[in-house]
């Protein structure tokens, strides 16, 4: 199949830009999930949204504005919890993770015309992304330029060592909220767009991959991003000449990706 | 007595318990001098601290004797008990030592006489491009103290340094603080279980107990009744040969 073909349809183009905006999104706030041990938030909350999406449905409202409703109820019944249960966040996250997913799948049991949203909401699909979808990222990208811009160090040191800055006066719940607004924000457009697997594919293994050769947080933040582009790039036009599922095809890619990254990592080392 | 921080009817209490950890404590901690909190495990002191560097919430008042550090963050250097990044995160001692400063208003060159200051004052200038992760606990823990140092603070904060450390480290550590103390005039106040040092190296001593507090110089506080008291169990104050070079360190 010729590529260069492929990459004359305004469709692929769209799906290539909008893959590396959310790659360098995703690039970089993978990180800082990472560093805070919370992985499984971004995750949970990418999950969460099956939920929010199957109840759109039920009540005919937009899918969107049900996953960002639930994500936002899930990510603050987090911390209530917590305090209520005195149970760990992955236990809190543990118990409600499951519990939206079986609740999504449940309510897409009962609406069989649905039955498409599911697969689209788990795997996304690319190549039906709009200019307004693209601008949507724009703006995303751009705000959390901006927030990188203004609070980098800041989010660096409260996702290092919560206690230290605190003693320096950073206001550390303000921060928290709005990185986690952000980050739920971010997941649920994801979602949208790429679909669940992708994204979280896309917040954990270029940051894995980046950390098995960077020899400073400098050089994680700056390959991280990079190499979430490569996993896009190639990972489409893999799905392209395959004639395979965007989303699975990437998410193959960037695991293959990450096993031949280690296995190189261990021979140089060695 | 000239002191750096006047404390009046402290009292903590966590929200998920009825008994106050420190029950209306009063005292005063000397300035330009070394004083150690002692005590069980669970007896306040890391609570103290953490009120004295306003991690938590108390009733009373913490007063500091000192016009606050404007162009610096902070006015207290901590060390804390446990420190730990996510597994293997490659963070190299100067983007380390540098988020210590991110709320400070200097300059990028100036951040750095600070950074380069602090690491050559714990013997680590050498450090200063190396991973967190490839250095020994004694050197994280000397990073850690640079890090606390780097704001120039009035009062230095430690919250059980010597956990995790190697004799050799913990009496490196030791005669560094004595320096801090003797050299640049710094106030320490400092939480340790290390009780056959603390008559040498500490002027005062804080004992906490079951929510109240003794004070007083180590030759009067440190006897065998308190401790029996205090932990339950006689406790010898003999040095068993080891920190040989903190005798007569005590100014």
């Amino acid at each position: 199949m010729n590529l260069i073909l492929w990459f004359s349809y305004p469709f692929v183009q769209k799906a290539f830009i909008a893959g590396v905006m959310l790659a360098v999104i995703a690039g970089i706030l993978g990180v800082l999930m990472q560093i805070r041990r919370s992985t499984f938030f971004g995750e949970a909350i990418a999950h969460s949204a099956l939920a929010g999406v199957a109840l759109a449905f039920l009540w005919g409202i937009n899918p969107l504005i049900g996953a960002l409703v639930y994500a936002g109820l899930f990510s603050m019944a987090i911390p209530v919890l917590q305090k209520t249960s005195k149970l760990s966040t992955d236990t809190i996250l543990g118990i409600l993770f499951p519990f939206s997913m079986g609740l999504g799948v449940i309510v897409f049991s009962l609406l069989p015309a649905a039955q498409p949203q599911l697969m689209s909401y788990l795997f996304g699909n690319m190549l039906m992304i709009n200019i307004s979808d693209l601008w949507i990222l724009l703006v995303i990208l751009l705000l959390l330029l901006l927030l990188l811009t203004l609070y980098f160090k800041q989010w660096l040191l409260i996702s290092l060592d919560r206690e230290y800055a605190q003693l320096l006066k950073i206001k550390v719940g303000t921060h928290d909220l709005l990185y986690h607004i952000f980050l739920a924000l971010v997941v649920i457009i994801g979602v949208r767009l790429v679909g669940v697997i992708l994204v979280t594919t896309l917040l954990v293994v270029p940051v894995s991959i980046a950390r098995l050769f960077a020899k400073s947080a400098k050089q994680v933040f700056i390959l991280s991003p990079i190499i979430g582009i490569f996993i896009m790039v190639f990972g489409l036009m893999l799905s392209i000449l395959l004639n395979a599922p965007t989303g699975a095809s990437i998410a193959v890619f960037a695991g293959l990706a990450f096993f031949l990254t280690l296995l190189l990592s261990l021979l140089k080392n060695k | 007595m000239n002191s750096l921080v006047n404390i009046n009817q402290l009292k903590i209490r966590y929200q998920d318990q009825s008994n106050f950890v420190i029950n209306g404590i009063t005292l005063a901690i000397p300035k330009g001098e070394i004083t150690a909190l002692i005590g069980p495990n669970g007896s306040g002191k890391s609570s103290f601290i953490k009120a004295i560097l306003g991690l938590i919430p108390f009733t009373g008042t913490i007063d500091f004797n000192w016009e606050e550090n404007k162009h610096l963050d902070s006015s207290i250097g901590y060390l804390p008990q446990r420190f730990s990044i996510e597994h293997n995160f490659p963070l190299t001692v100067e983007e380390f030592m540098g988020l210590a400063l991110v709320e400070c208003s200097h300059t990028t060159g100036e951040k750095n006489i600070f950074i380069d200051g602090s690491l050559t004052k714990v013997n680590l200038f050498e450090k200063k491009k190396s991973l967190l992760t490839d250095l020994s606990g004694g050197q994280l823990q000397r990073i850690l103290l640079a890090r606390a140092l780097v704001h120039q603070p009035k009062l230095l904060v430690l919250d059980e340094p010597e956990a995790g450390i190697d004799l050799h480290a913990e009496e490196s550590l030791y005669l560094l603080l004595k320096d801090l103390v003797v050299n640049n005039g710094m106030t320490i106040l400092i939480a340790s279980h290390e009780l056959h040092i603390l008559p040498e190296f500490a002027n005062n001593v804080i004992c906490f107990h079951q929510g109240s507090v003794c004070q007083g110089k180590p030759e009067h506080v440190m006897s065998s009744d308190l401790f029996k008291k205090v932990y339950g169990e006689s406790i010898s104050l003999h040095d068993h040969g080891h920190h040989k070079n903190l005798k007569g360190v005590k100014s």
